[in-house]
């Protein structure tokens, strides 16, 4: 085992050194990156104590909305369910809101979390000033964090500074609070404060079941079997509130970050999903691979080379077991190199991977012993995958054999595990080629879906109620206005409703609703395809006119022209609920939901909260400034707060857009290092066919006539890899595409021109090595004996 | 058939200037029989290269066939070599790969011939050598004499007029090289021109010619035999 010796011959064989530790290094950099992210996905929400005990109290939906999970429950559940078992030890219901508060005249929206005394109890948080109990035993007490205080206050002490919170409310700072690590579902709460003494609502002090707004976390004790846990709370539930519509069901507090997308109603918009992580992880795994494949490819190619030095080594003395350990040992200097190489990539990169993911990732996240067990594990991995099979093959020549050198790799078995290790790598590469095209051609589909509005050109202001009409009127009379319309929440935010169909329907379909005026189904551009217009609700009216959605006209088995004018079965507004018009289907919610019930109607009892302003094509961005000038005439004091529906669609995708590209540059990247194979393996063959070159020559061959030689090689592994890898990218697609409801369906061009792709730049590869095989002088070639 | 003159080849590495051939002369007429002798390193080998196309020399003219060849390209020599030149090479270079019939069939797939015109001419060229039986062979399974007698089989097949030997006798024993030499001289007979390099004082008897080299130059010409070709 000679270092120097190695780098030797490391030195001596450039190009395949280069191909060796490049190819193993940029694998490795994006493992790295990948892990990195992974690893602080996963290591949310655990840095509190007693973590493994907390669970949250979700609420299982068994009528409006049947099978749907709810992040949070009633005010009622918690108290209830500490009361009746035993093994819950507390409890702690929080409610967060964004709250207003005024420095300086300037106001300022927090993120604020009402809460259960016992809070920062469960939630173990280190206190800078003050204590627990100074905070949530007091009247209108609150906690702020380390950042908020600095932020608000400079260097001033933040203890016993009071301000308005919404206008109305004193509230004294009592305590500061470390800042949240950024991996847990709370690092965005800037403000914590009791509930039982300071929430300035009737919401906490009128306990029933009917609500499920309160996110309830419990701490269970240390023996508590969470399955009898679980049967308790249900048996309790199905006892104490007879006619519930729902079932607490607990989830882990550590699961809460990756395992609850699928969820309504979540407070954190510190959301992921685990098959965001899942897929990232196998897309690590198959990088690894095809980086381990190449190496493996490429010291068994290079073996021959090396048969002589092993000969001699055994005729010598070595034993079988000494060149085993010989060969790994040189690969582990080699994988060491790479991963170096690959953290220094690794670091340059990340800024570059942060930007791609809107994350906020760090290398100061590795200085921990997991991570770094880690990476000494995937090291090891990587040595031993990329050693296994030059280790085992090379130390098994015969040492004759070997040293007369003749041609042992030639036609034999190991010739034929390389063309697998290859044809495996074609494989991966289609499939990967095949995937982004699913993904990019899916993200094409979504943006350009029509989605039954048009969100372009369009405004949402969230105005006073009792201004609304002065507002709207003023707006309308703007030139660049083209339409102005009022509505009870921005864009198609409603309220969760059921719809049936007769008395006996028990689960009926979950219909939001909202309330708008006459003006918003033209302004938003809806289809209205049956029916007439919401009119204006006048004085003396008793009923509520609603405008229903296809698929709840739908869902009551009849047609939109006949449902004109019935009555439905759906608690909206008052009195009757009278469908007076019929829309076309619309995405309300992002399209990887089906679309449900929806319905616009004139109810009495809500008001108007947003304002939805239509201009004409390009003057939005111009015009904003006009219409915060309108609105600060009317109230100088409050903050003009505005959205965009084109906007919200579009960022309702982003991280989903964002782990594409991810997706997407990684593949190009694996794709990348398996060319580097192919390439390397190209240049051996061609090293070892120089003989067979030479004499092909002398009997007339031309420069062509050796390229097609090599590419015929190759493209018969590629037709064997076509076979393997077209049902797989077909089944990934599919799998893949099964999450939205509205998808694109896989077309064969997909597959047909990934697996061009792959072809072409495979020849290229293979042609710019063969070329310069072929070109070469023949003279010398057929001299080597 | 083939004049050169003044034909120079240098080697050049970054220290050392080694000329290979020195102002070299020398013509070889149709039908000829020239045998090339000298001690190893006189340039017998780049001077057959360069005969052969497969080199191309630093300065000097070389016209095969009334044709000024030194400054042709790759793809010009590689035309004129397939269609008039044959080859055997002292290690047979057989490609390992490749049956008997696959090897000698090569040059004719390279010269564009139909499948079934070559399986004509690679049997006639098999039958001429004696090793029909062997054609389902891999060059492996053969004896040296035997590989070499598929390698002249191989430099025939094409009926080309000139066969460039490189020591075609060198890897055999005395029996097979007689055979091999009576092979060539049969050839020879039949019109073929053949340059032969040689280091066996024996296998010169053959030629017609005995050109010696040294130091990349003729030192003595003995001519052994009449010319004399009756053409069929």
């Amino acid at each position: 085992m000679n270092i120097k010796q190695l780098f030797r011959t490391l030195f001596k064989n450039k190009t395949f050194s280069i191909l060796n530790i490049v190819g193993l290094s940029i694998g490795v950099a994006v493992v790295l990156l990948i892990c990195l992210m992974v690893y602080n996905e996963r290591s949310f929400d655990k840095s509190f104590k007693q973590a493994d005990h907390i669970y949250r109290m979700n609420s299982y939906l068994t009528a409006y909305m049947p099978g749907e999970t709810f992040c949070s429950t009633s005010n009622k559940t918690g108290p209830v369910m500490q009361e009746a078992i035993p093994e819950i030890l507390t409890t702690v219901r929080t409610y967060p809101v964004n709250s207003t508060i005024r420095i300086n005249d300037n106001p300022l929206v927090l993120k604020t979390m009402w809460a259960d005394e016992d809070f920062f109890r469960l939630f173990d948080t280190p206190f800078i000033q003050g204590s627990p109990e100074a905070v949530m035993k007091q009247p209108n007490a609150i906690a702020i964090s380390e950042q908020m205080a600095k932020k608000l206050f400079g260097n001033e002490n933040p203890l016993g500074q009071s301000f308005l919170i919404d206008d109305e409310h004193p509230m004294e700072v009592k305590a500061v609070y470390r800042d949240y690590p950024k991996n847990s579902s709370f690092y965005e709460y800037q403000v914590i404060a009791p509930f039982n003494h300071s929430f300035p609502s009737w919401f906490s002090k009128e306990i029933y079941w009917g609500n499920i707004d309160f996110e309830t976390f419990c701490l269970l004790s240390d023996k508590a079997d969470l399955d009898l846990v679980s049967k308790k709370i249900e048996e309790t539930i199905k006892k104490e509130n007879e006619e519930g519509f729902y079932i607490p069901k607990l989830q882990n507090l550590k699961d809460i970050h990756l395992y609850s997308s699928k969820y309504q109603h979540s407070y954190t918009s510190f959301q992921s999903d685990i098959g965001k992580v899942k897929m990232l992880t196998l897309l690590a795994i198959i990088i690894l691979l095809v980086a381990c494949i190449n190496y493996m490819n490429l010291s068994t190619a290079r073996a021959q080379k090396r048969a002589k030095e092993i000969g001699i080594n055994k005729t010598l003395g070595a034993k079988r077991s000494n060149l085993i350990c010989k060969l790994t040992f040189e690969t582990g200097i080699i994988t060491c190199i790479s991963f170096i190489l690959a953290i220094v990539m690794a670091f340059l990169l990340l800024p570059v991977f942060n930007d791609l993911l809107n994350e906020e990732l760090s290398f100061s996240l590795t200085f921990n012993p997991v991570f770094l067990l880690g990476i000494l594990l995937i090291w090891i991995i990587t040595t031993l995958l990329a050693a296994s099979y030059p280790a085992l093959y090379l130390s098994g020549f015969p040492p004759l054999l070997a040293i007369r050198s003749a041609n042992i790799s030639r036609g034999s078995v190991h010739a034929l595990v390389r063309k697998a290790l290859t044809v495996g790598q074609f494989a991966v590469a289609i499939v990967l080629i095949a995937w982004v095209f699913v993904i990019q051609s899916q993200i094409r589909y979504a943006n350009n879906k029509d989605i039954g509005y048009n969100p372009h050109n369009l405004v949402g202001i969230y105005v006073p109620s009792n201004l609304s009409e002065t507002l709207a009127n003023e707006y309308k009379a703007l030139s660049s206005v083209e339409m102005v319309a009022r509505e009870s929440a921005l864009l198609f935010k409603g309220n969760g409703n059921v719809l049936t169909k007769n008395h006996e329907d028990k689960t009926g379909l979950s219909l939001w609703s909202i309330k708008v005026d006459k003006e918003f189904i033209p302004t938003m551009q809806l289809k209205l395809i049956a029916g007439e217009n919401l009119p204006q609700r006048l004085p003396g009216d008793t009923i509520t006119q609603i405008v229903l959605n296809r698929k709840a006209v739908e869902y009551l088995e009849t047609t939109p022209e006949e449902i004109i004018g019935k009555e439905v079965m759906a608690q909206i507004g008052e009195g009757k609920t009278i469908v007076c018009g019929v829309v076309e289907n619309f995405n309300f919610e992002p399209i990887y939901k089906p679309v449900t019930g929806f319905c616009m109607h004139n109810g009495k009892n809500r008001a108007y909260y947003v304002t939805m302003i239509r201009v004409k094509d390009g003057t939005l961005s111009e015009q904003m400034k006009t219409f915060e000038q309108i609105y600060k005439k009317h109230v100088p004091n409050d903050i003009f707060m505005a959205e965009f529906p084109d906007v919200l669609w579009e960022k309702a995708y982003e991280s989903e857009h964002r782990t594409n590209t991810v997706v997407t540059y990684f593949s190009i990247l694996a794709i990348f290092i398996a060319c580097m194979g192919v390439f390397g393996l190209t240049a051996f063959m061609a090293e070892q066919r120089t003989k067979e070159i030479g004499i092909r020559k002398v009997m007339g061959a031309n420069v062509r006539d050796i390229v097609s030689l090599f590419t015929n090689d190759y493209l018969k592994l590629l037709i064997i890899s076509l076979v393997l890898a077209l049902p797989v990218a077909w089944w990934l697609g599919n799998n893949y595409l099964s999450d939205f409801a509205y998808r694109i369906s896989l077309s064969w061009w997909m597959f047909i021109v990934a697996a061009m792709i792959t072809v072409l730049v495979t020849i290229l590869t293979v042609c710019l090595q063969a070329v310069k095989a072929a070109t070469a002088n023949p003279v010398k070639s057929i001299k080597t004996e | 058939m083939i004049k050169i003159t003044d034909l120079e080849k240098i080697y050049r590495t970054e220290e050392v200037e080694t000329v290979a051939l020195n102002k070299m002369c020398m013509e070889v007429k149709e039908h000829e029989f020239v045998a090339i002798m000298g001690p190893s390193g006189c340039g017998k080998s780049t001077l057959l290269n360069i005969l052969g196309m497969l080199d191309d020399p630093t300065s000097g003219s070389f016209v095969f066939n009334g044709a000024e060849v030194s400054k042709y390209n790759e793809n010009k020599r590689s035309d004129l070599r397939k269609a008039n030149i044959g080859f055997v090479f002292q290690s047979f270079n057989l490609i390992d790969e490749l049956t008997v019939f696959e090897n000698v069939e090569l040059p004719l797939v390279y010269n564009n011939i139909k499948p079934a015109e070559r399986k004509v001419m690679v049997e006639a060229a098999l039958e001429g050598v004696q090793m029909m039986h062997r054609r389902n062979h891999f060059p492996s399974q053969l004896s040296g004499g035997q590989q070499q007698r598929v390698a002249v089989a191989r430099a025939v097949v094409n009926n080309p007029k000139l066969i460039l030997a490189d020591e075609p006798t060198g890897n055999l024993d005395s029996k097979n090289g007689v055979e091999v030499m009576q092979l060539l001289t049969s050839l020879n007979e039949k019109g073929t021109t053949i340059i032969m390099v040689t280091h066996s004082e024996h296998d010169s008897r053959y030629a017609h010619r005995i050109i010696h080299m040294l130091d990349g130059k003729t030192v003595t010409e003995n001519f052994l035999k009449e010319l004399v070709y009756a053409a069929q």
